[in-house]
């Protein structure tokens, strides 16, 4: 599955796009991502264990507030898109 | 003695010559607020909506708000308001930097201009001095040599707010831009103020804005400016990337209008255009307004190149309507067409999009491109500046383009190619993807437009909260309540990005303790649905109906044809009649007798 990171992500990642072979669900990905990315994104994605607010995680554009949160199940085509909260107008 | 407010309007008689000073009607105060909500509402009382924008009758209004230029969270915002030359509704177009606190630092919450003047004319403030002074010879400068020319006439201290060539040759959607990089930008309001032969207004002053509780002020002050701080968003976000950086959640989301809104809602080349390259490879600095604490303002150079320039911006709308909406993935040559929308005086979400519509009749052959004077098509980078720079001195096809895409596109016997709302381009967010969006450009008082209830925030970002962007549920209700809010936030005369990190409690403190007037929340909120609804009865009165409520054919009945929008359509058809309702609105859309009494209106 493809992984895309925007913004400050892209800095703590050094890259704008990765691959994962497998993760079942956002959960198991997020936790993989932090594994090869190291602590600083583990403090970026998950805050006193749940999920941080200020994160935006689409699975092939659906925010996952609308599928099943970091449960959401993945396939190995989807597309995952990792941002954290930004805004404009 | 009244607080917040200074308690004096200009009024200025191009005609004549006369000026004179006016007292601020405290009843007015209270119910309008300021900027927005009281310089409508001194408009509307002084001019028959019917008339022709450009007739010497029309009034062009200039008016701060109690907030400008205080302590409060982001206070440099002030408020243009006249009858809109590209859509015949009401114009009101808000702008930062720092001339509106200047206005109330020489002690006037707002300027009414009436008249025109026999030949260019600039208005000079300084505090009780105010002299209107000849002009001829900065008429046909740009914003930039005006400014700076006007500064070396008067104060290099002062504060300028000019028009440039596309005001004077009367653009319909000409800006009127301040400290040269801010605009009052959509509408065409700066071709009102080239009507009157009014090239700038200078102002200086030095005095200072009283309020009315100084420590529960600052008090309050302080707690919003904390809250901004401490937000991602206005704390961090913004300042690093600007409002450029929504281009990729906007594509990812399926939602960014690509190709004149034709190929959907995903551009393939859109990161190239995002706050991230812009951050990368074009950033010099950060900027902020008078009294910002967020600092959003970008000031980018292009180094070398065809494109090579320096200025401010893109934001993301003008980002957009030059990148994906014309197919374009040079960021050089954006922020290049961006930059001379601020030289010349062009609201660059109409030029991009106008120039989009364009591109999409050469393509269907509807255009001959010899008319055009190139090969013009998606993706033709250099063409997006030749034809920004020919439209603003109305040169060659230019002068076509001058007119917006719905006069264009109908010209040729193709309205539908035209991407807007009341004849406004609408900006950035497909309400294919972004429901509320949909509903949004329907119903904003001032056609196509963007920040009259901006449901993108809960939609696709989830501020406050996360609303699902592909349903029309619970869409009208968030929409009254932004509608409402964003009116009382541009009539205070702070900036709407604050609302990112703090809402109604905050700003209805701010507003009571720098006036000592008692309004509840409730009551604030009330002024800003009092405001909408001002609004709307002029619109109506000249001569909008429902029929007009309405979206371009492709949003209501072409499918987004990918992304996770995929198959959807605009349905406006379900959420309109809810929005009416919940409004107290007729099924025409005209606020009934019962609503107009609850709002002081009748």
């Amino acid at each position: 599955m493809t992984i895309k990171f925007f913004a400050y992500l892209r800095d703590d990642t050094r890259t704008k796009e990765t691959s994962v072979e497998k993760a079942d669900t956002v959960d198991d990905l997020l936790r993989k991502l932090c594994d090869i990315y190291g602590p600083k994104l583990h403090r970026r994605f998950f805050q006193q264990g749940e999920l941080s607010r200020e994160i935006i995680i689409l699975v092939n554009g659906r925010h996952i507030e609308h599928l099943n949160g970091v449960m959401t199940s993945l396939e190995p085509h989807d597309e995952i898109s990792i941002f954290p909260t930004v805004a404009g107008g | 003695m009244m607080f917040g407010w200074t308690g004096t309007i200009l009024r200025v008689n191009l005609s004549t010559g006369k000026t004179g000073r006016e007292p601020l009607r405290e009843d007015y105060a209270k119910s309008y607020i300021g900027a927005r909500g009281l310089g409508s509402r001194i408009y509307i009382d002084e001019v028959d909506p019917g008339i022709d924008p450009f007739s010497p009758d029309n009034r062009l209004i200039f008016m701060a708000g109690p907030l400008t230029g205080t302590l409060a969270a982001c206070p440099g915002r002030y408020e243009v308001v006249t009858k809109a030359p590209l859509t015949g509704t009401i114009g009101a177009a808000n702008s930062g930097g720092h001339f509106g606190p200047e206005l109330k630092f020489a002690g006037y919450d707002g300027i009414i201009f009436e008249g025109k003047a026999a030949s260019p004319v600039y208005l000079l403030i300084e505090d009780d001095r105010v002299e209107i002074k000849d002009a001829s010879h900065v008429w046909g400068k740009d914003v930039h040599e005006t400014t700076d020319t006007l500064l070396a006439d008067t104060f290099e201290d002062a504060r300028v707010a000019c028009i440039g060539p596309a005001g004077e040759k009367l653009v319909l959607f000409a800006t009127i831009m301040n400290d040269k990089h801010r605009a009052a930008g959509r509408s065409g309001l700066g071709a009102v103020m080239g009507s009157k032969n009014l090239k700038a207004v200078v102002v200086r002053g030095s005095r200072s804005v009283q309020v009315a509780e100084p420590q529960k002020f600052l008090e309050s002050c302080l707690d919003a400016r904390k809250k901004l701080k401490a937000n991602p968003v206005t704390g961090a976000g913004l300042a690093a990337y600007g409002t450029e950086i929504l281009v990729n959640i906007l594509n990812q989301s399926g939602a960014l209008p690509t190709r004149n809104w034709r190929d959907g809602g995903i551009f393939e080349h859109a990161d190239d255009t995002g706050g991230e390259t812009l951050a990368k490879k074009y950033l010099v600095r950060n900027k902020g307004c008078f009294g910002c604490t967020i600092g959003c303002g970008r000031i980018t150079r292009i180094p070398s190149g065809p494109f090579k320039g320096y200025g401010e911006g893109p934001e993301y709308e003008a980002g957009w309507s030059y990148g994906a909406d014309c197919g374009i993935r040079e960021l050089d040559a954006i922020c290049k067409a961006n930059f001379i929308c601020n030289e010349l005086g062009l609201d660059p979400i109409t030029m991009g999009s106008t120039i989009a519509c364009a591109m999409e009749m050469v393509e269907k052959g509807i255009i001959k491109k010899e008319e055009v004077g190139r090969d013009l098509k998606f993706g033709d980078a250099e063409g997006i500046v030749e034809l920004t720079r020919k439209t603003g001195l109305r040169e060659g096809f230019g002068d076509k383009l001058a007119l917006g895409s719905y006069r264009l596109a109908d010209s040729y016997g193709h309205p539908e190619l035209s991407m807007t709302v009341k004849k406004q381009e609408m900006p950035a967010y497909d309400g294919r993807g972004v429901q509320g969006m949909g509903l949004e450009y329907a119903t904003s008082n001032r056609g196509g437009c963007h920040v009259r209830g901006y449901l993108t925030s809960p939609e696709i970002l989830g501020i406050p909260k996360k609303l699902d962007p592909l349903v029309t549920t619970d869409k009208a209700s968030w929409l009254k309540i932004f509608q409402d809010l964003t009116a009382v936030v541009d009539s205070a005369g702070i900036c709407l990005f604050t609302t990112f990190a703090i809402g109604l409690p905050e700003l209805s403190e701010m507003l009571r303790t720098a006036t000592g007037v008692n309004l509840t929340d409730e009551e604030v909120l009330r002024a800003g649905e009092r405001i909408w609804n001002m609004e709307k009865l002029f619109n109506l009165k000249a001569g909008f109906t429902k029929a007009d409520d309405t979206l371009p054919p492709r949003l209501l009945s072409e499918p987004l044809p990918s992304g996770a929008a995929k198959g959807k359509v605009t349905e406006l058809g379900t959420m309109l009649p809810e929005y009416y309702s919940l409004r107290g609105w007729d099924s025409e859309g005209v606020p009934t007798d019962a609503k107009l009494k609850e709002l002081s209106l009748a």
